[in-house]
């Protein structure tokens, strides 16, 4: 963690979020130490629940205000989860493009889509935009006949129109990060290419940096050139391919269980987080041994940038 | 544009039964209660005993010996005219008593109004702002007592304070505008913090909504996102509330404007019914009945009008 030298880094340091419930706390989160390079796509999966999103909100300063955190991330000299809020919208929200989850109530009904665009670009301090340049953007990610969609409502247009519309909220300020939260969630083939296409050229134009959550392992190998796979708040692997370059049991299990690899399903079994005195996957894992169930793995290192938690490969 | 259209005559001519309703109601007030009109037109002070000659012919006089359809027909016949029958106890014409009071009545009720949104609406978005200081927890505790105060307990307490102890204000007559303040603040103050506590709540909902939570994460101030995002988006159940409110008020308050001693249309009903003055009852009830279907209809027509999903016909 000490050799992190270009400040544009996410670099998330011995991080613990737990939720403070009425009978005990549930850790979402814990000890999760990764750094996010500027420059480098990175994909998080895992399943629901494995606290992807909180990992995210995380990053971008946005965990509710009764999360107990422990831990520190530190993007630009920033720790992002000690600075107040409204230091971290003035100085790093600009930097930080948001695709979020589902485009249909991500809009403010009742504000024309031109103006939403406005109130981002006012707040990057950055003025209005004008039509031809959101035309310019709406154009390449697909769209036509920008004119009546910037003076339309939200309830006027669909959902893959809305989908691209906060693609291009998200990259209209040029931001140095896009996060995306499952963007091809729910979306057939076609739509799906659409998103990967556009993530791909948005890649290669302009913002290098994307942390994308998603199930979509596909997805992964086409963009991102690093993917963190969680389990029960914890990172299993990082690896620069899920396919071709996955070791950990739990990663192994998930490409197993793709379709196109005959749909083995991971044997069922109740998911801890927080417990450590056992490997979190073991009760699910075929190559469990007895160490498995009485220690916790650390994460080690296979090679420079391909860590996994696993005895196998301590 | 069809679809608005046709929207709006639907809604006009939807008026027309309710209209009905309402004068067969007003109408049917008056025939069924108990006691004599004529009697009562004859005999006032309960001093004077008529004859059951007199009565009889009072009662022809009145045309209250007729069949109630016919009664009914004459009487909707001549209020369509704007002739609502004269006050027995009185003798003014019903119109002409309905002219006296209803200004009385709209200069309370225009500007109670008008308190009530206004303050309502600043004080709810207020808390919405910055809901952990000091100052604006004490404000939500102060919305739960008005709440839970009712009118008139607070418009003897504001005679108490305001008239009595500070002398400041009058505490009954209307010979000047000072005369409506201390009403209109009596009036204003419950509804005040039923409309602050629906603002406020409602603003709190819908910041948790995912577009707020979004635009936050865009970088949009906090304020902005309650005055731009939120903020419109629940106005429209709170111009609801508002107009019921200002439906009721126009009927009168009967309870305000009898401790102030103002001569408004609930003064005017109380009047009414302590000398059992049939024409003067049913002007009182045609008039806010229809008052309140004429409010509710423009509120309807205004929230469609203001309300962009509705309106994407346009296009």
């Amino acid at each position: 963690m000490k050799d992190i030298q270009i400040t544009s880094d996410f670099c998330v340091d011995h991080l613990c979020v737990a939720f403070p419930n009425s009978m005990k706390s549930a850790n979402v989160l814990s000890d999760i130490n990764v750094v996010f390079r500027h420059g480098i796509a990175a994909a998080v999966i895992g399943e629901s629940g494995c606290g992807k999103s909180v990992l995210v909100l995380a990053l971008l300063g946005l965990l509710p205000k009764y999360a107990s955190v422990h831990g520190h991330i530190f993007y630009n000299s920033f720790d992002v989860l000690s600075v107040p809020f409204a230091i971290i919208q003035s100085n790093l929200s600009k930097h930080w493009g948001i695709i979020p989850q589902s485009p249909s109530d991500a809009l403010n009904p009742i504000r024309k889509i031109k103006k939403q665009f406005d109130d981002i670009g006012k707040n990057a301090s950055r003025g209005n935009f004008s039509v031809e340049e959101l035309c310019d953007s709406l154009t390449s990610l697909g769209l036509s006949d920008i004119e009546r969609i910037l003076q339309s409502y939200p309830h006027e247009l669909s959902g893959g129109m809305l989908q691209r519309i906060l693609f291009a909220m998200a990259v209209c300020c040029e931001p140095e990060w896009v996060f995306a939260d499952e963007p091809t969630k729910g979306l057939d083939e076609q739509s799906r290419q659409q998103v990967s296409h556009n993530l791909l050229h948005l890649k290669t134009k302009k913002t290098q940096s994307m942390i994308l959550i998603t199930h979509d392992l596909p997805l992964t190998e086409e963009i991102c050139e690093v993917v963190v796979v969680m389990y029960a708040g914890e990172i299993m692997e990082i690896t620069n391919s899920v396919y071709t370059n996955g070791l950990h049991p739990y990663t192994r299990a998930l490409i197993a269980a793709l379709p196109i690899n005959g749909f083995n399903p991971i044997p069922d079994g109740p998911v801890k987080n927080g417990s450590s005195r056992q490997c979190r996957f073991a009760p699910h894992c075929a190559y469990a041994s007895k160490q498995c169930k009485h220690s916790h793995p650390n994460l080690y290192s296979v090679d420079d940038m391909h860590k996994v938690r696993c005895f196998l490969y301590a | 544009m069809n679809m608005k259209m046709n929207f709006i005559v639907k809604r006009v001519l939807s008026v027309i039964p309710v209209l009905f309703g309402i004068s067969i109601i007003t109408f049917s007030i008056a025939f069924l209660a108990p006691g004599d009109p004529a009697e009562m037109t004859l005999d006032q002070n309960g001093i004077y005993f008529p004859t059951q000659e007199q009565i009889e012919q009072m009662r022809v006089t009145m045309g209250v010996n007729a069949s109630w359809h016919s009664q009914y027909f004459s009487w909707i016949k001549k209020a369509l005219y704007g002739d609502l029958g004269h006050s027995y106890h009185n003798k003014n014409s019903v119109l002409s008593e309905l002219r006296m009071r209803v200004p009385v009545t709209l200069q309370l009720a225009v500007p109670a109004l008008l308190l009530t949104g206004l303050g309502g609406i600043i004080l709810g978005t207020l808390c919405a702002l910055d809901p952990k200081t000091l100052p604006i927890r004490i404000l939500s505790h102060l919305f739960d007592i008005f709440l839970a105060t009712p009118r008139f307990l607070l418009a003897l307490l504001l005679i108490f304070v305001m008239g009595e102890i500070l002398r400041l204000l009058p505490t009954s007559g209307v010979t000047d505008y000072k005369g409506y303040l201390l009403p209109t603040m009596a009036l204003s103050i419950t509804t005040i913090a039923v409309v602050g506590r629906l603002v406020k709540n409602k603003l709190a909902e819908e910041i948790r909504k995912p577009y707020c939570f979004i635009a936050l994460a865009h970088g949009i101030q906090h304020r902005q996102i309650v005055f731009l995002y939120a903020l419109p988006n629940i106005i429209l159940p709170i111009i609801a509330i508002l107009g019921n409110f200002f439906g009721e008020i126009l009927g009168g308050s009967i309870i305000i404007e009898n401790i102030f001693a103002l001569p408004g249309l609930g003064s005017m009903a109380i009047e009414a019914i302590r000398f059992r003055d049939y024409p003067l009852l049913q002007g009182y009830v045609l008039f806010t009945g229809c008052t309140y279907v004429l409010i509710s209809l423009v509120l309807d027509l205004l929230l469609y009008l203001l309300n962009p999903k509705i309106r994407f016909e346009e296009y």
